[in-house]
């Protein structure tokens, strides 16, 4: 539906974007994620026209929409700021859009109605932008946006300006309210639990590249970066080399110990530097070794936090290993006391 | 702690008391003498007033020779604001859109005549629009005109210099008021399909109608009153406000009817900042300046 290729950008001396290219299906949530300075909101502002890139096309439904201006586009945006109409009351703030495209007022007013149920603001019309909560403003950008149903929807870090909670109530709406009106959304943010909770699929960003793109849980299971693996979940790097890549499961040596590492890296060879990507909560510290990886360590902290403890070990090259797990009673592990960092291969991604 | 309280008002009113004294010296002290010096009665012998009141000063204003007058200046202020805006607001939102360091140069281009005295400034534009003045000699050297044109002593001359001493005072607020402009509105409503005219007359001329109310305010009001354009630029018949009370105060000699012409003047005015604050003005924006 949504087609952006090769997008290239630069603004003063900075390459903000190098090449991204990405494809949105018909009703489906994409995430842009990445740091601030990643080229995720220029990219977004490609898409609505308010950037012109210097290089790549945007084709919208497989027409070409690179040269377009904003208002030629079928693509809304909600902006981080919500940017409402101060002089407009909510109603006009809605009809705005409608009102550009000459729809006539009963016409106007049953959709603007139908928007304001969409967003469970019902009776809002007359309020003034200034008389709105954050949450309310935020909703009322997004249904002035959908009332124009685009064909997809640009949002630019629409719950940045919220706090924690109410973030977590609109992240639930968000998602409800692009299942029922079937848009596709193109979602800018850089909190990986909004990009988990809510996309098809995350498009994590770099320097103005796309890393890596893929459902919530191939990104998580199966990051293929450091960074990728670093800008989503908390693990713990362990910097290992390819000893034996022949028979489809790779033998990685760390600190002297041998293990197995995961299947399925036939690009692997021989004397490789790469990394093992241990997620703080599959890192498992105990007295005896469990499974065929395991490494001798010195237990160096353990904090009881009532669901859960976490444990810190420090490995005999001096490196720290965080993990984290469900309190259960079996087995209470001292600080100071030998122990063993055990982890399933399978779990664990190589990363370079 | 009533005591308290009363100490409190005490300092209170000794800290305004400064500002108090000079008001009333300086302001009421110096409008009541005008408004007191409007009904007395010219003396005999053309010096000073005799203290015999009267409202003949106000009904000789209705002579139609008088009115006549009156209309003209609020005809000169009127041109003098239209076109003060025409000019003054594209310049300040070009200014506000312009890099920093264009931003600086225009702010310094409105700001230097400042530094020079008007009268002066004035007295240029004698020399540039006379009969044999560079503008005339250019023109002539082009082949585009046979004889000098009749630029000075006109109304345009004068409706010229008005807006060139006027002209930052329109500037100055809508650049203030497009400078604080949010950008990202307009990048809405051309996201919700309005062309670039359309989300120039929806959004960013109601979000930038404070500044140009207070520009216009502070052109039209010095406009009924300033005296010396027409003097220096204007033709015989160019008679405004100003210049009558002048003339009446200084050749006249009348200064009974000076001062109720002063009444006058200052009731317009008050009437258009009134209109002003009655339009949702802030009086903020207009004493920036």
């Amino acid at each position: 539906m949504l087609e952006i290729r090769d997008l290239h950008k630069r603004f003063d001396d900075a390459d903000v974007l190098r090449g991204v290219s990405l494809t949105i299906e018909t009703g489906e949530f994409v995430t842009l994620l990445g740091p601030s300075g990643c080229g995720k909101t220029t990219t977004l502002r490609i898409v609505a026209g308010l950037t012109a890139p210097d290089g790549g096309r945007v084709l919208l439904d497989g027409a070409d929409i690179t040269a377009l201006p904003p208002e030629k586009r079928d693509v809304n945006t909600v902006f981080q700021s919500y940017a409402l109409f101060p002089h407009m009351n909510v109603g006009r703030n809605i009809a705005y859009g409608l009102r550009v495209r000459g729809v006539k007022k009963d016409e106007r007013e049953r959709r603007v109605r139908e928007m304001l149920r969409l967003v469970a603001l019902e009776g809002f019309e007359e309020r003034m932008p200034s008389q709105l909560s954050g949450g309310q403003r935020q909703r009322i950008a997004i249904a002035r946006a959908l009332v124009l149903q685009p064909k997809l929807l640009l949002l630019d870090e629409p719950l940045g300006a919220l706090d924690l909670k109410l973030r977590q109530q609109m992240q639930r709406e968000l998602k409800d309210i692009q299942k029922r009106s079937g848009i596709a959304f193109l979602y800018v943010t850089h909190d990986q639990e909004e990009a988990l909770n809510l996309s098809d699929r995350i498009a994590i960003m770099r320097d103005g590249l796309i890393e890596q793109i893929g459902a919530p849980e191939d990104i998580y299971e199966r990051p293929q970066t450091r960074f990728a693996a670093e800008f989503i979940g908390q693990s713990n790097f362990l910097p290992c080399e390819v000893v034996d890549a022949g028979s489809g499961v790779p033998v990685l040596s760390c600190a002297g110990q041998r293990f197995p590492g995961r299947a399925g890296y036939p690009e692997l060879r021989v004397g490789d530097r790469i990394e093992v990507c241990l997620r703080i909560e599959r890192v498992r510290l105990s007295r005896t070794p469990i499974g065929p990886c395991a490494l001798p360590a010195t237990l160096k902290s353990r904090h009881y936090a009532g669901g859960s403890i976490r444990e810190t070990a420090i490995l005999p090259d001096g490196q720290e290993v965080f993990a984290i797990q469900q309190t259960s009673g079996d087995e209470r592990l001292e600080e100071g006391e030998p122990v063993y960092v055990c982890w399933n291969p399978n779990e664990a991604a190589l990363v370079r | 702690m009533k005591t308290n309280v009363r100490k409190k008002k005490d300092g209170a009113l000794l800290l305004v008391a400064p500002m108090a004294i000079w008001t009333i010296l300086f302001v009421v002290v110096t409008l009541g003498y005008i408004l007191y010096l409007s009904f007395t009665t010219r003396a005999e012998n053309g010096m000073g007033v005799t203290a015999q009141l009267t409202l003949d000063n106000y009904l000789k204003l209705l002579n139609p020779s008088y009115l006549k007058v009156l209309g003209n200046s609020l005809k000169l202020a009127a041109i003098t604001t239209i076109i003060c805006l025409l000019v003054g607001y594209p310049f300040g939102y070009l200014m506000a859109k312009a890099s920093p360091r264009r931003r600086a140069i225009l702010m310094l281009l409105v700001i230097v005549p400042f530094w020079t005295n008007a009268l002066v400034r004035v007295y240029g534009w004698r020399i540039l629009l006379m009969g044999d003045g560079p503008i005339n000699v250019f023109l002539q050297t082009l082949g585009l005109i046979d004889k000098p044109l009749k630029l000075l002593n006109t109304f345009g001359a004068v409706v010229l210099g008005m807006v060139y001493a006027l002209l930052p005072f329109m500037i100055l607020p809508t650049y203030s008021s497009v400078e604080k402009m949010d950008w990202a509105l307009v990048e809405a409503s051309r996201d919700m399909g309005a062309s670039p005219l359309r989300a120039f007359v929806t959004v960013t001329l109601p979000l930038t109608a404070p500044g140009v109310l207070a520009g216009c305010v502070l052109t039209f009001v010095p406009s009924i009153g300033l005296f010396f354009m027409s003097d220096l630029l204007g033709g015989a018949n160019d008679v405004f406000l100003g210049n009558l009370i002048n003339d009446q105060l200084l050749k006249s000699r009348d200064w009974p009817f000076a001062a109720a012409l002063s009444v006058v003047m200052m009731l317009l005015t008050s009437l258009f900042l009134w209109l002003y604050r009655r339009a949702g003005g802030k009086a903020e924006d207009i004493a920036a300046l």
